[in-house]
């Protein structure tokens, strides 16, 4: 009790003054938080404070600090920040948050290109993650021993303190076994007690026919209690499973965990009706890691303030966005958890809308600043990926992961819509045509089309990550 | 019966509702916990290594630091015991004036009175560490080797040398002094904190791990080495004795008993037992298919674990039933 109570102190030390934490320390406070909880069941009284920001007052000179040491250090060390700092004339020491802008925002493309140069010389580069985002071009972002060792120590916290994750449950994840993410949840379920099942974006019958199968091990859960996936992976999911008449009593889901996509209000519904489990979207990137948002039950984003500093910038002129607008989420992830590549305004091109200012947070995440959950890319007549996941995955008839791409006709109604369908017929894409006007979506037309090749621009989701197994699940029964 | 002997049986009486109001303590009051806190070996190192240095220390120490230091301890324990009961403001509005009075009644001479608050307040000081300590998850082992390692720190410090009767003549009569005391010199009866602290610490640890059965026997064990004691001293045959000798070596020998008498049980997963004992006679599953098992019977099949397990849902089964790759 005494030396967890000394790496308490330490740990909270760490985290107010943004100096690196001791690794050791931190691993063995998961581990005592893991023995507390097994001991009695919970954790100690205001644990939740652990991994929490302090008042805002003290809260706005940490972020200073924070801030100052990381734009020091990348200008110092980092070759891409110190060319640019010599470059822009700019006194590192001088940034603030409210001097911040001095600092020319950093493109993707800029790290995509040569992302050595973000790497910093002091650095000891372990382990590179290379992104799987559906563009084209990965980029790489390499992390260090340390960055790892920490982040799954806090992700363990994370996931015992507020997640509610406890040693009875058995969390699966379907997300691509190349990701960071996976490695990491790899590492932090089973700091957390919990047991992980590494099952991969595989045939999603595969998948269904693992969460079904029970299990029965020591101090576990029969079947698997946590789901994390893609959106599109579980609409991949959720369509085989309605196809194939599953239901919730065939599974032991307690928990579904969806990020790295668009989830929408109707494929979180139609998996809620599903599985019959609550459905948690989350935020996160491989560049931007520790930083990661959650969405709450009033459908914030919310961003915590003590991992990287957050702005939201204007897409075109790159200025913070004003209340109520539109703007790229852009995030400087702070050097006590980030010291090999450094990343000073990263824009993420995740596109979130900036909260009006009268909006008062009445959730339960209230002290945790928010924007709009992610609304992806837009187009030229300010319709977002979000507007269009919305409209189609309400619509049952088309099939899951959705397929579409826009084109731009000139049409002054806007661009036209082109959906993949399994059975194009004249009076889906009337219902299509005539939600289209309800919602008052700028969309001059739809088109229907049954090969995902006839559409103008290929459409890649994540669930396209497919990994191959040898385990063969027989065709459904509807088949 | 001399004075003495009262004195002895009041101490006795006041370490019996120690232990008492320890155990009602324990039942209804849950102390609030640091938010990652397990009682652990080294914890009990510190402890040991902290005992065994303090009374040297505290003999080079001026009066008045010494005073402080207790008085310091009593009245945060005071607060933390009692902050559960009447809230933390009520804590310190009880244990500011006790300890005060402590003072005042020191330098006024009011021996009698400091002692007997003082006892008082070393009553709750002893029911809310030994409930801390309990309540953190202080397991059976540790208190064993806690009890162990106060064998032979007792039987050396008070049996063999003068360190525990030179700590006592510093803080005869002294506020906060860590003694239950029914007199003061010239002929101290005192009985250390150490002492009710293990004497109340030992039940409360049995009736958690092990029940009420190792409790009664943990008061009675306690009752009757305090007894003999009672005895040694009512027919002259001892005048002072390391109570952690007889009561540390009792206390390990219940851990050794209780241990045995209570194995740790490991759970046996009886669907899988169930299945594993199960022979299929004609429901013998076909190569290649899988079967679900429900207490030794086939409810489900199907060309994957999955699938079985589907079917015998959709019969109607709600436990989870094992799988099982039909036998080639
Ligand atoms: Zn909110």
């Amino acid at each position: 009790m005494l030396s967890t109570g000394l790496r308490q102190l330490g740990f909270a030390w760490s985290m107010l003054s943004g100096r690196g934490f001791r690794v050791r320390d931190a691993m063995a406070l998961a581990d005592d938080v893991r023995a507390t909880i097994e001991e009695f069941g919970s954790a100690g009284d205001g644990a939740g404070d652990m991994l929490s920001a302090p008042d805002p007052e003290v809260q706005d000179g940490l972020t200073r600090r924070r801030l100052r040491r990381t734009v020091r250090n990348a200008a110092r060390h980092t070759p891409y920040y110190r060319h640019l700092f010599e470059r822009i004339g700019v006194d590192p020491a001088s940034v603030t948050p409210d001097t911040i802008a001095s600092i020319p925002p950093t493109p993707k493309n800029a790290l995509r290109s040569m992302p050595a140069a973000f790497v910093s010389d002091r650095a000891r580069p372990a382990m590179a993650a290379q992104t799987t985002g559906t563009t084209g071009i990965p980029t790489t972002v390499w992390f260090s021993q340390y960055e790892l060792d920490i982040t799954v120590a806090t992700g363990a916290l994370a996931l015992m303190l507020t997640a509610g994750l406890r040693s009875e449950h058995v969390w699966a994840n379907c997300i691509t076994t190349r990701s960071i993410a996976q490695y990491l949840e790899g590492r932090s379920v089973p700091m957390a007690g919990a047991g992980y099942v590494p099952i991969g974006p595989v045939d999603p019958r595969v998948a269904l026919d693992r969460l079904a199968t029970p299990m029965h091990l020591p101090g576990k859960r029969p079947q698997i209690t946590h789901l994390n996936a893609t959106p599109s992976y579980l609409a991949a999911i959720v369509q085989e499973a309605e196809r194939d008449g599953w239901t919730a009593a065939d599974f032991g889901l307690q928990e579904i965990h969806v990020g790295g996509e668009i989830l929408t209000d109707a494929l979180r519904d139609r998996a809620r009706e599903l599985f019959n489990v609550p459905v948690t979207d989350g935020y996160s990137m491989t560049e931007i890691i520790p930083v990661a948002g959650q969405v709450c039950a009033h459908d914030h984003l919310h961003l915590p303030v003590d991992l990287g500093y957050v702005e939201v910038l204007d897409p075109v002129t790159l200025e913070p966005a004003a209340p109520g607008a539109v703007g790229s989420l852009t995030i400087t992830p702070f050097l006590s958890y980030r010291d090999t590549t450094t990343l000073l305004r990263y824009v993420t091109g995740d596109l979130v809308r900036v909260l009006p200012e009268a909006e008062k947070l009445g959730c339960e995440m209230a002290a945790v600043p928010a924007t709009s959950r992610i609304l992806g890319r837009v187009t030229g007549s300010d319709l977002t990926t979000r507007d269009v996941l919305e409209l189609l995955q309400a619509e049952r008839a088309l099939p899951l992961p959705t397929r579409y791409a826009i084109e731009e006709t000139g049409d002054p109604g806007g661009p036209v819509l082109h959906v993949v369908a399994e059975r194009a017929s004249r009076t889906l894409s009337a219902r299509l045509e005539g939600r289209v006007a309800d919602l008052a979506l700028p969309l001059s037309g739809v088109v229907l089309v049954e090969d995902p090749a006839d559409l103008p621009t290929p459409c890649r989701v994540r669930a396209d990550l497919r990994e191959h197994t040898f385990h063969t699940v027989p065709a459904g029964r509807s088949a | 019966m001399n004075h003495g002997l009262q004195g002895a049986l009041a101490l006795d009486t006041v370490v019996l509702v120690t232990i008492g109001l320890a155990v009602g303590y324990l039942a209804k009051v849950r102390m609030p916990r640091p938010p990652a806190g397990l009682f652990v070996r080294s914890d009990i190192v510190i402890m040991v290594a902290l005992l065994v240095i303090m009374p040297f220390a505290y003999l080079d120490m001026p009066a008045a630091l010494v005073c402080t230091v207790f008085g310091l301890t009593v009245f945060v324990g005071l607060q933390f015991t009692l902050a559960p009961l009447i809230g933390g403001r009520g804590a310190v509005a009880v244990a500011t004036p006790a300890c005060a009075f402590e003072i005042v009644a020191y330098f006024a001479h009011w021996s009698t009175a400091l002692m007997l608050v003082n006892d008082v307040a070393l009553v709750v000081v002893a029911t809310g560490v030994t409930n801390l300590w309990v309540q953190t998850g202080m397991r059976p082992p540790l208190v064993a080797g806690f009890a162990a390692a106060l064998v032979v720190y007792d039987t050396v410090a008070t049996g063999l040398s003068s360190v525990t009767s030179d700590f006592m003549h510093l803080v005869n009569g002294i506020p906060f002094a860590p003694m239950l005391a029914a007199r003061y010199t010239p002929e101290p009866i005192m009985m250390g904190l150490g002492d009710t602290l293990m004497l109340t610490l030992w039940p409360l640890v049995a009736i958690k791990s092990y029940g009420r059965a190792a409790g009664i026997c943990a008061i009675a064990v306690d009752v009757l080495l305090m007894a003999a004691v009672f005895a040694g001293f009512a027919t002259g045959a001892i005048t002072y004795i390391p109570l952690l000798t007889p009561l540390g070596l009792l206390i390990v020998a219940q851990y050794f008993y209780w241990r045995r008498r209570i194995p740790v049980v490991v759970p046996v997963r009886d669907p899988l037992e169930a299945a594993l004992r199960a022979s299929y006679g004609e429901d013998e599953p076909a190569d290649g298919t899988w079967v679900a098992l429900h207490e030794g019977k086939v409810v489900g099949r199907g060309d994957s674990p999955g699938a079985a397990r589907r079917t015998a849902r959709e019969a109607g089964v709600a436990e989870v039933p094992v799988t099982a790759l039909g036998r080639p």
